[in-house]
């Protein structure tokens, strides 16, 4: 317990800094900006307690958005994004249930069951930070597309990250 | 209280996203001004559509009370445009409004008239004259504490004071019936050429009536050679089968032009 405590200590920590340091400060292309601390919310264990994510999930928006001076609009992303993480994990729940403590990661859960599990995670957290950005019904074909290429972006950079920390199989970092 | 706080404790998950979700858009309406002004579009337009509903439903409500003010407003008008006529109009300044409402009239007999709902009470006197929104209607004959009668324009006894607008000849309008929209003036010498439309006015003589109140407008005229006048057909711009609004003008000067018309023509007859 202690050691998991560490461990989303500093992937919290590891996250936010590397979106404010180095992603926000990569231009991609007006409609591709990836943001990669969901990946916080993605790598929970799937029998961390929702309430406890969701105050985490709030927690992880409001830091980023004090750093962004976009006070609200990736508190309430990231607020809804751990409110959708048990219902989507419900979703996907393998026939005969997950076993204890199991992290979610393309070593235990195989490709498919992983890309489509963030896929779902990160897509629900784009559009409602998009939405809530753009705040108006016009344009909304612009936020869809927006929607669209960022989850594509943030997505690959999530699977990037589980390749790197596949080899290091058993580290405390998955 | 037990249910409560077990309901409370099952749903604990959602209430806790609402709750959070509602301090992240605080924050979000609260700090960006984007989202702010954005917010504040929103509930003008929808407050806007709200009061536009409430107004379209209750508008008929003061419907009548609103008509009471603008008669008065209209009263208050007439009078200040009455006492803005040029000086050489024979007007006299003093003339005081009082706005009113016809409760009562008729047209298709030979002596027509028409009750009005205020009395002395709000100022009205016998032999004032009566206006409505389009032109002169008639001269008050009695009065009753909160009612007076008027006898119009289309009454066989109504002898009203008139001359043309544009040349200010003048005569006298009598009633001969029939039609309540054509009245005939009489007393205009033949070598007046009257073009049909001129615009026939009061001429004020008597103290009655303010000068220049619109009477109606010169149909034909048909002259007689034997007399040497003319009598005028003209059509009334008071529509006497739909008379509401009617102001009775009082003016305040008539005992003085009274005394001093008795006076010359006691002078006359010596």
């Amino acid at each position: 317990m202690d050691r998991q405590i560490i461990t989303i200590s500093f992937r919290f920590i590891g996250l936010v800094l590397l979106q404010l340091f180095i992603l926000n400060n990569i231009q991609f292309s007006s409609i591709l900006n990836p943001f990669l601390y969901v990946y916080f919310l993605i790598a929970l264990p799937v029998d961390f307690r929702p309430s406890l994510a969701l105050l985490l999930g709030f927690l992880l928006g409001l830091t980023i958005d004090i750093f962004c001076q976009t006070l609200g609009i990736h508190t309430i992303a990231a607020t809804f994004a751990a409110f959708c993480r048990p219902y989507i994990l419900l979703y996907m729940a393998p026939r005969d249930g997950y076993e204890f403590s199991r992290i979610p990661s393309v070593r235990q859960m195989g490709w498919l069951w992983f890309t489509t599990y963030s896929g779902l995670l990160i897509l629900m957290h784009h559009l409602t930070l998009f939405l809530v950005e753009m705040f108006r019904m016009s344009g909304l074909m612009n936020t869809i597309g927006k929607t669209f290429g960022s989850t594509l972006l943030t997505l690959i950079l999530v699977l990037i990250t589980q390749l790197i920390f596949i080899k290091r199989s058993g580290s405390t970092y998955e | 209280m037990q249910n409560l706080l077990l309901f409370f404790w099952r749903n604990h998950f959602t209430l806790l996203f609402v709750g959070l979700e509602v301090i992240a858009f605080s924050l979000l309406i609260s700090t960006n001004s984007f989202h702010q002004t954005k917010v504040h579009q929103w509930s003008i337009a929808m407050a806007g559509q709200l009061y536009d509903i409430q107004f379209a439903c209750t508008q008929y409500l003061g419907l009548s009370s609103e008509n009471e003010e603008l008669r008065l407003t209209n009263a208050g008008l007439l009078e200040s445009k009455i006492q803005n006529q040029p000086k050489n109009q024979s007007t006299h300044s003093g003339f005081q409004v009082i706005p009113t409402v016809a409760i009562n009239s008729t047209y298709h007999f030979d002596n027509n008239y028409i009750i009005i709902n205020t009395g002395s009470a709000d100022g009205v006197e016998p032999a004032t004259a009566v206006v409505g929104p389009k032109g002169a209607v008639g001269i008050v004959h009695s009065v009753s504490s909160n009612f007076a009668s008027i006898i119009p324009l289309i009454h066989s006894n109504s002898d009203i004071s008139a001359r043309l607008k544009s040349n200010s000849y003048f005569g006298q309008c009598t009633w001969r019936g029939f039609n309540e929209s054509i009245i005939t003036l009489e007393n205009i010498p033949n070598h007046v050429e009257i073009k049909s439309g001129d615009t026939v006015v009061t001429r004020g003589s008597g103290g009655v009536f303010p000068s220049g109140i619109i009477i109606g407008f010169a149909l034909e005229s048909e002259k007689n050679e034997s007399s040497g006048f003319q009598e005028i057909s003209v059509e009334l711009a008071t529509d006497f089968k739909n008379v509401h609004s009617l102001y009775v003008i009082k003016n305040q000067l008539k005992p003085e032009l009274d005394s001093i018309i008795t006076q010359t023509q006691e002078w006359i007859g010596k």
